[in-house]
């Protein structure tokens, strides 16, 4: 017989307002689904429930026993982020995870406790038994999910149902196999929410009935119910009964992690912008960290007070958990291309990405660590800009200053089998690049240089070679391609430089100097 | 036993060997980055050191990115990962990549880029990005290409600098106009020649850019060792016969490579 755990959110909507806004989390808080004060209060806090608050007032009578609650709009996006947060831990501990909208996801337990066994999440003062094992297990799931900011509750059972009802029971509570029906037999009925089904008034005709519980209903004729209660009624009692209803079926999901926040109020300058995303960025990170995932590009999606949305994609030149590294980048994009509204809904999506593993030899001259490079180049792209960082490459061109950046990925180190012998006292000449080319004033005698005048340049020709005409990429269509005269020009101040009349504008350039 | 193990220490601690330990290796004397050019390597004991930084300076047009080049073909050739942070936006990729260095292995920092900050800004900039990179190690070779400035660094941001290539061993090759780095440069080559050769291949053919004549003279050397002088030639084609004395054309040289 498998096993099955149930990780469970117990209040969603006022777990995902507490994992978004923590400070809220001492307060008295009510939830509704709009901010009017004859609005139904569809949560409560623990702290509301104490203060007298109770589902389903309205915000008016909330407000009326309990004048310091505050009542918040529930925000669906919240609760999707929250569950996908719940998804990750799952993930984190079991490769095998079926959702199950909108609070809860199962995990297959089977032969965990053996992967589990040597690792730190077990206690070794607790007694070897597979129970003991998979309590452990449990309490790190629930451990990680407080990580990512999640109260939450675990049962492990034989089946989803019993799960689920053993992580209804609050905590960790593993059902042993082979004790499923003392768990189940004082189980009370309204722990089934039978009320929230078709159907709903089972729960009153069970009452009638005098069942307080799964174990008076396991005790009872099936047919005879069946015949009374229909098909639900038949289900009760198998449930009951522990036997499996509804099967185990995990599904992967996309390799994407989101985190979303709702404001109340629109939000105009960057750096209360930056301030929110923070918390987000934090969050996700958390989510791929427990998996053992880095971050690549990152999506944000801002919900504007005009009613538009300003999508953006910010490109990660290489993926890296340094959080202060990323936010950087968010904040470059959102500096270089404003919002063109106020901004009343942030949606961050980050795409997960595994790290890369390497292996040093001992003989070999050593190389950069490949997470460790990661971070560098992202911090790197953060401080002088994603475009300013990688591999430059000249392009197959003809004209010099065709070059592109490549993304920098160190290739693996390698022992040279010999070294290049010295050639002689003779080494390349290097040529430094101007970039873009300055326009200069060239004064010539009979087409040939004489001096040469620029922002940085003022000096007679002393030597010069060339003209070496370059001709290109005029197969490109109509107005694209050049034509250039190169010289190199020796001038009094000592140094070379390599300079071009355009021939189609008659200007001249210098776009190197040798060096 | 003994034998294996006293081979085993010779290994590690071979002069071309960089070995993967941390400790009092990293810094020793014998660890050197060459150039390939026999009368400079000569001057210089061997080489760069490594764990130190080392200045190349300099008037632009002396030959110091050619120098630079040199050390960073050879870092690549060797199997070894390097970086270069450019002030200025002056890296050619097409003509460093026919100084034979192995362009996979080198990551381009640029500190020009089009966002309108202060000369100031960019140089905090420069500096922080010097630091990450010594900081993540594995580097060989870190070339700090300042440009045309020419006043020196804080000696605060140098000894950081320092400090960090010794933990790392790291080779920061620093090239600038001026010293940069003070008391914390180990070694300082002042390029103090540059002539410009033009040759002539024949009677009313067309002149032709040959190259620098360099000297490179050893200004500061804390290991030893200054006050000398190396002469090497920076040729636009290294591979033209000498005795002919006729070189390619620049624009074909750098095409054909």
């Amino acid at each position: 017989m498998g096993r099955i755990a149930c990780i469970l959110i117990p209040d969603l909507p006022i777990a995902a307002l507490l994992r978004s806004n923590p400070e809220l989390r001492e307060r008295p808080v009510a939830l509704c689904a709009n901010p009017a004060p004859h609005a139904e209060v569809i949560a409560i806090s623990r702290e509301a429930l104490a203060a007298g608050v109770r589902v389903p007032m309205t915000a008016a009578q909330a407000r009326a026993i309990a004048p310091d609650i505050l009542i918040v709009r529930r925000s669906p996006e919240a609760e999707r982020s929250a569950f996908e947060a719940l998804l990750d831990v799952s993930e984190s501990i079991s490769p095998l995870v079926e959702p199950g909208m909108p609070d809860r996801a199962w995990l297959d337990f089977d032969g965990l406790a053996r992967l589990y066994n040597h690792s730190e999440a077990i206690d070794p003062d607790r007694p070897a038994s597979e129970s003991g094992a998979e309590a452990a297990i449990a309490n790190e799931l629930k451990r990680r999910a407080h990580r990512v900011g999640l109260e939450t509750t675990v049962g492990v059972g034989a089946s989803k149902e019993i799960a689920y009802l053993a992580a209804r029971c609050g905590g960790v509570r593993v059902i042993d196999h082979g004790r499923e029906r003392e768990f189940l037999d004082w189980i009370p009925i309204e722990m089934l929410d039978l009320a929230g089904k078709p159907g709903g008034d089972l729960e009153l005709v069970l009452a009638r009935w005098g069942i307080r519980r799964l174990g008076d209903l396991a005790r009872l004729d099936p047919r005879a119910v069946a015949s009374r209660l229909g098909t639900e009624g038949l289900e009760l009692i198998r449930l009951a009964r522990g036997e499996r209803l509804a099967p185990f079926v995990p599904r992967r999901r996309t390799e994407s992690i989101g985190e979303t926040v709702e404001l109340e109020y629109g939000i105009e300058n960057l750096e209360p912008l930056t301030f929110l995303i923070r918390p987000l960025l934090e969050r996700a990170i958390e989510r791929l960290a427990i998996r053992g995932l880095v971050a690549g590009d990152l999506t944000l999606d801002f919900g504007l007070a005009d009613r538009s949305r300003d999508q953006r994609r910010v490109t990660v030149a290489s993926a890296t958990n340094e959080i202060r590294a990323l936010l950087t980048l968010i904040t470059l994009s959102i500096e270089a291309t404003p919002p063109a509204a106020a901004v009343e809904a942030i949606a961050l999506g980050v795409e997960a990405r595994s790290p890369r593993p390497a292996q040093a030899g001992l003989f070999t001259p050593p190389t950069p660590a490949p997470g460790r490079l990661e971070t560098t180049l992202a911090r790197l792209a953060a401080l002088c800009g994603p475009d300013q960082v990688g591999m430059l490459r000249a392009q197959d061109s003809w004209r010099p200053e065709a070059v592109h950046l490549m993304p920098f990925d160190a290739p693996p180190s390698f022992t040279a089998d010999a070294e290049p012998s010295p050639g002689g006292n003779v080494t390349r000449l290097m040529i430094r690049a101007i970039r873009p080319a300055e326009e200069v004033e060239v004064m010539c005698d009979r087409g040939a240089p004489e001096f040469v005048r620029g922002r940085s340049i003022a000096a007679r020709v002393v030597t010069l070679a060339g003209p070496w005409r370059r001709d290109g990429e005029w197969w490109n269509g109509a107005g694209g391609g050049f034509a250039r005269d190169y010289y190199d020009l020796a001038l009094s101040d000592g140094a070379v430089y390599r300079a071009y009349r355009d021939r189609r504008t008659h200007r001249w350039f210098v776009d190197g100097i040798y060096d | 036993m003994a034998a294996v193990a006293e081979n085993f220490e010779k290994t590690l601690y071979a002069p071309e060997i960089l070995p993967g330990f941390r400790g009092r290796e990293l810094t020793q004397k014998t660890l050197r980055l060459r150039s390939g050019i026999p009368s400079l390597d000569a001057e210089l004991g061997g080489g760069l050191v490594r764990g130190r930084i080392n200045e190349i300076i300099g008037r632009i047009g002396r030959g110091r990115t050619s120098l630079a080049a040199a050390f960073l073909a050879r870092a690549t050739v060797r199997g070894e990962v390097a970086a270069w942070i450019d002030f200025a936006g002056a890296f050619d990729p097409m003509s460093i990549g026919a100084a034979g260095v192995d362009l996979t292995r080198v990551l381009w920092i640029g500190c020009a880029g089009p966002r309108a900050i202060k000369e100031r800004e960019r140089e905090k900039i420069f500096l922080k990005a010097a630091e990450l990179v010594i900081e993540t190690g594995g580097f060989g070779l870190m070339v700090c290409d300042f440009g045309p400035r020419s006043f020196p660094l804080m000696s605060s941001a140098a000894l950081r600098i320092a400090r960090r290539a010794e933990r790392t061993g790291t080779v920061v090759l620093m090239l600038a106009e001026r010293r940069m780095c003070g008391t914390f440069a180990a070694l300082t080559l002042n390029l103090i020649r540059g002539e410009a050769r033009f040759t002539r291949p024949a009677r009313f053919a067309p002149m032709l850019f040959d190259g620098l004549a360099i000297e490179a003279c050893v200004a500061r050397n804390k290991l030893g060792g200054a006050g000398f002088t190396a002469a090497f030639k920076a040729r636009v084609d290294p591979d033209a016969d000498d005795a002919s004395g006729v070189p390619r054309p620049s624009w074909a040289v750098s095409h054909a490579s």
